[in-house]
């Protein structure tokens, strides 16, 4: 819980990449789920990426 | 051509975006995506695009870029010719796509060998300038 707040701050006052736009993590997974269905071994790469320095709470699956 | 990494990859993607768009202006029939996102607490870059033109020029992308290892994970530009399709496509994670290559599609279907498998012409990995040079060769015609 705590972790989670400090990533939320961290994410509103971090450095902004510019013409980057920060994706919300659920929406994400879902479009990434949408387009690459069919394809287990790369959605276990992403999930794998999205997942590495998230909060567990934050976590995703794309291979459910 | 810089090539591309983590710390251009936005930069790129984003001069990338303006010159496709321009290539197409006034002549676009479909577009979607054409922004750089990165879910939150993740590694990776991704960049969508699908234009098509009024002729019926579509042109299809998926990338991304994993921020840590400074690699791509995935890409592939589809570039369709009427029912024709050149497909550059890379994914390291994958057995058999692991190394950059380009499928061939003519009357909607792949090109296959004799034992069915779809031809991988091997090719080094694609700047996505070197792509957007192509499609401008093919637009002028």
């Amino acid at each position: 819980m705590f972790r989670s707040l400090i990533f939320r701050i961290k994410s509103l006052f971090g450095k902004k990449e510019e013409g980057v736009i920060i994706a919300d993590r659920k929406e994400f997974a879902r479009e990434v789920k949408e387009e690459f269905g069919g394809n287990t071994e790369l959605l276990r790469a992403i999930e794998k990426g999205m997942n590495k320095y998230a909060p567990k709470e934050e976590y995703v699956s794309l291979t459910d | 051509m810089e090539p591309v990494c983590s710390h251009n990859f936005s930069s790129i993607f984003r001069s990338f975006e303006n010159r496709l768009n321009s290539l197409f202006q006034g002549n676009t029939k479909v577009l979607e995506g054409g922004a750089v996102r990165s879910p939150s607490n993740s590694i990776y870059y991704r960049y969508r695009k699908r234009i098509v033109s009024k002729s019926d020029t579509e042109i299809e992308i998926s990338v991304f870029y994993d921020k840590e290892t400074d690699d791509y994970l995935y890409y592939t530009y589809n570039i369709f010719f009427n029912n024709n399709k050149l497909m550059f496509h890379c994914e390291p994670t994958h057995k058999e796509h692991f190394q950059p290559h380009i499928n061939v599609y003519v009357d909607d279907k792949e090109l296959k060998n004799s034992s069915d498998e779809g031809f991988h012409i091997l090719s080094h990995k694609y700047h996505p300038f070197e792509i957007l040079d192509m499609i401008e060769r093919y637009l002028r015609r």
